[in-house]
């Protein structure tokens, strides 16, 4: 079945955005297909240069650098709310790739199960 | 047509409105012949099992009528582990394990983990989720 994680909070705001990261991870487990978009502020959780010391919370990249392992290469976010933010394809990671907002519908569609965090 | 729905509960009683119109909403469908899969809380959403929640005499008690809810149709409430201990909710077994004094996890509950959820979702025709 193929999940789709619709996340739209940044990293440290609120914990649902690393425990919402904990069940897209939960469900790769389970040997079900997953993708995440990451809308809106959610883009910046794929920043690559985030260090959460100054906030004494456990830095988030470690999972989001973990979602290839759990075989989640489904990763994305909207080149809009990149740009609207200023940032810089060179900041984001590598795995992580730019979709239209017409491609996000068809993702959606296509999708078995939705879920926005 | 009856559909099954998994009801997935993230806000905190009292904080806001969320984990009671999940409450109305699941009376509602099983009101209309639907079912309930099950009911996983998640993140804040633990909350709604501790038992020690104590509102004032004319305030309602949602974790109370959440136990009543799963009496009445022996549904299947399950807490997220994680969620659950980092927010202070936690049943006898949990509380021996860590060497806590004192479990408040309200009877009707389980504590489970995500898997449980996901299962839910799979079998499910429908998922729903509570909480901003």
């Amino acid at each position: 079945m193929h999940f789709l994680y619709l996340f739209s909070r940044q990293a440290y705001g609120h914990s649902l955005a690393r425990e919402a990261l904990d069940m897209a991870l939960a469900t790769a487990a389970f040997d079900q297909k997953v993708s995440i978009v990451f809308l809106e502020d959610a883009i910046y959780q794929l920043l690559n240069a985030t260090d959460a010391q100054s906030v004494e919370t456990k830095p988030h990249i470690g999972v989001i650098n973990a979602l290839p392992l759990y075989d989640i290469e489904n990763i994305y976010y909207l080149d809009d709310d990149r740009q609207s933010r200023a940032i810089s394809e060179s900041n984001l990671l590598v795995h992580a790739r730019a979709i239209s907002r017409p491609a996000l519908q068809q993702l959606i569609a296509a999708a078995d199960r939705v879920q926005s965090f | 047509m009856s559909l099954c729905f998994a009801i997935l509960v993230t806000g905190q009683p009292y904080s806001d409105q969320s984990s009671k119109t999940a409450l109305q909403f699941c009376k509602a469908i099983i009101e209309r012949q639907h079912s309930i899969y099950r009911i996983f809380f998640f993140n804040d959403g633990v909350h709604c099992a501790n038992s020690f929640i104590t509102p004032p005499q004319d305030e309602q008690a949602i974790p109370k009528q959440w136990q009543a809810l799963q009496k009445e149709h022996d549904l299947d409430l399950v807490i997220c582990v994680s969620s659950a201990l980092r927010r202070g909710v936690i049943d006898q077994k949990e509380a021996q394990r860590y060497d806590v004094t004192g479990h408040n996890m309200a009877e009707g509950f389980n504590i489970g983990g995500l898997g449980q959820w996901v299962d839910a979702c799979i079998n499910a025709d429908r998922v729903i989720r509570f909480g901003s």
